[in-house]
């Protein structure tokens, strides 16, 4: 359907030239730049991400990061190599459901003409998002993280973030390099969907290989209104430090149920509700000193990031987000590709983001500073970080390498806070 | 093991049960007066909830104090509701109306997300982080607050049901429609006040809870599944079962997550649903 678009576009454009040529008069010439004018003037970007539903918070904070890049990148004149170029982003809801998210990348993928697309946040849309990709040729960039999204041989599939697998192996070497005093019970908690079993399971073998004493595993649904039962049980088994994978509302309650019942582990958490904004609006001053790994955060230490997440920050009043940050940085991969393509034909942009080698601009702000993907699509030099909250703020404080600031070790107990 | 974890577990268990008990009242209440099954009453906690912290963020007003003027709004938001959409359902087939109250919640639910985004938004309280131990149990206050607060308001709406003359009027309506009316009764007005009476004991629920969980669009979903049990469990349409029942669940979660394991504690209140279906299908206070 696309391909004949195209092809009916051509023939038009050479149906111009002829009739140009006919009547033997410069202004053919004129007619034919015009046209490609007309036609450069916009690139489509298929931009899907859950806006309602159980996921909407990062969905939507998603959209807010993809349409500030696309501002900035047209406010510095567009895809300069298709004459300025402008991205037009069809931005998509995928109701935070894996049957509507088929439905819904079929249709955009189908119906509009796509140079690329990009989203989902979430990894069971994005597994689906991308099949679909597949089968239409359209390039599909994720900041995603489980490991099978690049692990399946898609062509068209590139993943700028680190793995799944990574981030256990992060939280349990930031204690290994934190942790001098002897810290050696570990409790994992995690909330018992596929996310949090996947990474709770890179976690439990880590720390077995480390060495460390698990004292408590529990699973729990995320959904409880009272976290009190689990803590309890957390306080019962004495741990030094909690690894607790949640979502948004267990993650605020752990913390505050924690403190409620004076259980003075560390905390290492693993992502999604401990890296936003409404963890610290909800729990005030107890919220620092939390420890959380991250595929992203607005303060590492590549050259742009700062500048940007301010601007985020000044725009939509909260701090850019580890999803959106990276829904910021795969607009401007997109836009370096098309670049470098020179055209909007998504089997040359595929080609050219499989080249991509980008160690500056904001295309390259993902940890370690560089994007390149290896042949299964990965980004190569990526890693998850390791945060902390200080004063207040989400800051990077592992590996040292793009860290600005340094933890705070060990963490005091509640009653000297 | 210890006596304190499980003591904790058990007191922790009746402070969660008694909130429960003040949505799954209402939820019950609907039931017997209206004959309607509400699949929006969690939407009403949800309006309860951001009513709260509008006031709180907007006029500084601490969400206890505010909890009358949430439970009078929503009051008058139920009566409209039964007038608006319920009164049109009342003689249709049990599907329409659960197509009617589920519609409700997806567009409430819905409206909610248009208007306030995702955000997951609370309010903060100089009494928050308060606890005080009790026999080895740490108690949070916002916690104990909030089923002292929920014991109150349940026995407010005993005491209304079984002394005033409305509230026989009510009860009268619910055991015969029929003949009430042949007794000057109007049920048309009774279905409104037990609709609004519902929806104002959502709300003070919402007011009560805020202090120390979230609002957010699909909050009402959080608490409204266990309502559901809850009501089964403890015979529909009697509120007395609701709130005992609220306590049982309550601890029973709280309990099977220390026994059985964190993702487990629901389990637990759902063999006993399950076992009580089985040996009293009319519920744990029912009459076979």
């Amino acid at each position: 359907m696309v391909q004949g678009k195209l092809l009916k576009r051509r023939i038009t454009r050479r149906q111009v030239l002829k009739g140009a040529a006919l009547l033997g008069i410069s202004a053919g010439a004129n007619f034919s730049f015009l046209r490609r004018l007309a036609e450069a003037a916009e690139v489509n970007i298929g931009v899907i991400y859950p806006t309602s539903g159980a996921l909407a918070r990062f969905g939507q904070a998603c959209v807010d990061a993809s349409k500030l890049a696309a501002e900035h990148i047209n406010g510095r004149g567009g895809i300069k190599s298709l004459q300025g170029a402008k991205l037009n982003l069809i931005i998509t809801d995928c109701q935070s459901d894996a049957t509507i998210t088929r439905n819904v990348t079929e249709r955009i993928l189908t119906t509009q003409k796509l140079a690329a697309a990009t989203g989902d946040y979430s990894s069971s849309y994005t597994m689906v998002s991308t099949e679909v990709a597949e089968r239409y040729s359209i390039p599909f960039v994720t900041g995603s993280v489980a490991n099978e999204i690049t692990g399946r041989g898609l062509k068209y599939t590139f993943q700028v973030s680190p793995k799944a697998e990574m981030f256990g192996h992060m939280q349990v070497d930031t204690l290994a390099w934190l942790a001098k005093a002897g810290e050696k019970r570990l409790a994992i908690v995690y909330e018992d969907t596929a996310y949090g079993t996947s990474t709770a399971k890179g976690l439990t073998d880590r720390a077995k290989q480390k060495g460390y004493e698990i004292v408590l595993t529990e699973a729990y649904a995320a959904k409880f209104t009272d976290a009190t039962p689990l803590v309890n049980k957390i306080k019962a088994a004495k741990p030094d430090v909690v690894f607790p994978v949640s979502y948004i509302t267990d993650a605020i309650l752990i913390i505050k149920t924690m403190k409620q019942l004076d259980v003075n582990a560390a905390v290492i958490g693993g992502g999604a509700g401990y890296l936003i904004p409404e963890f610290y609006n909800g729990l005030g001053a107890d919220a620092n000193y939390v420890f959380s790994v991250a595929s992203w955060n607005y303060d590492i230490n590549c050259p742009d990031v700062l500048k940007f997440s301010g601007e985020y920050e000044k725009k939509y009043g909260e701090f850019l987000m580890e999803h959106a940050g990276e829904a910021y940085v795969m607009m401007w991969v997109i836009a370096d590709a098309l670049e470098r393509a020179a055209s909007p034909d998504p089997k040359k942009v595929r080609d050219a983001l499989a080249a991509i080698n980008l160690s500056q601009g904001p295309g390259s702000s993902m940890p370690g500073c560089h994007v390149e993907f290896d042949s299964s699509g990965w980004n190569k030099h990526v890693h998850p970080v390791m945060t902390q909250w200080q004063k207040g703020q989400l800051r990077t404080v592992y590996p040292a390498s793009d860290a600005r600031v340094k933890p705070v070790w060990p963490v005091p107990p509640w009653k000297q806070r | 093991m210890s006596f304190t974890t499980v003591w904790q577990a058990f007191i922790s268990g009746i402070l969660n049960g008694a909130v429960y008990g003040l949505i799954s009242v209402g939820l019950s209440m609907i039931f017997g007066v209206v004959r309607i099954v509400n699949f929006a009453h969690g939407e009403f906690l949800m309006v309860g909830m951001y009513l709260s912290y509008a006031l709180w963020a907007l006029l500084g007003i601490d969400p206890l104090w505010s909890v009358p003027i949430v439970m009078f709004a929503l009051f008058f938001f139920g009566v409209g509701i039964q007038r608006f959409f319920f009164r049109r359902v009342l003689n249709a087939p049990d599907l329409a109306q659960i197509f009617l109250t589920v519609g409700l919640s997806i567009l409430m639910m819905n409206l909610a997300l248009f208007l306030f985004r995702a955000d997951f938004r609370s309010v903060k309280v100089s009494y928050a982080d308060w606890t005080f131990t009790f026999v080895g149990a740490i108690i949070s206050v916002p916690r104990l607050l909030a089923c002292l607060g929920a014991v109150v308001f349940s026995l407010l709406l005993a005491l209304f049901l079984l002394k005033t003359d409305v509230g026989k009027a009510m009860r009268a309506v619910a055991q015969d429609r029929e003949v009430s009316m042949l007794v000057g009764i109007n049920p048309e007005r009774m279905y409104n006040i037990a609709v609004g009476i519902s929806a104002a004991l959502a709300g003070a629920a919402g007011g009560l809870t805020i202090s120390f969980y979230f609002v957010f669009p699909s909050v009402g979903v959080n608490f409204v599944l266990i309502a559901f049990v809850i009501v089964i469990l403890g015979t529909l349409g009697n509120l007395k079962g609701a709130f005992l029942t609220s306590l049982i669940v309550g601890v029973a979660e709280s309990v099977g997550v220390l026994f059985a394991g964190a993702d487990l504690g629901l389990a637990v209140v759902f063999v006993i649903l399950l076992l009580t279906l089985a040996f009293r299908p009319a519920g744990l206070l029912g009459s076979a």
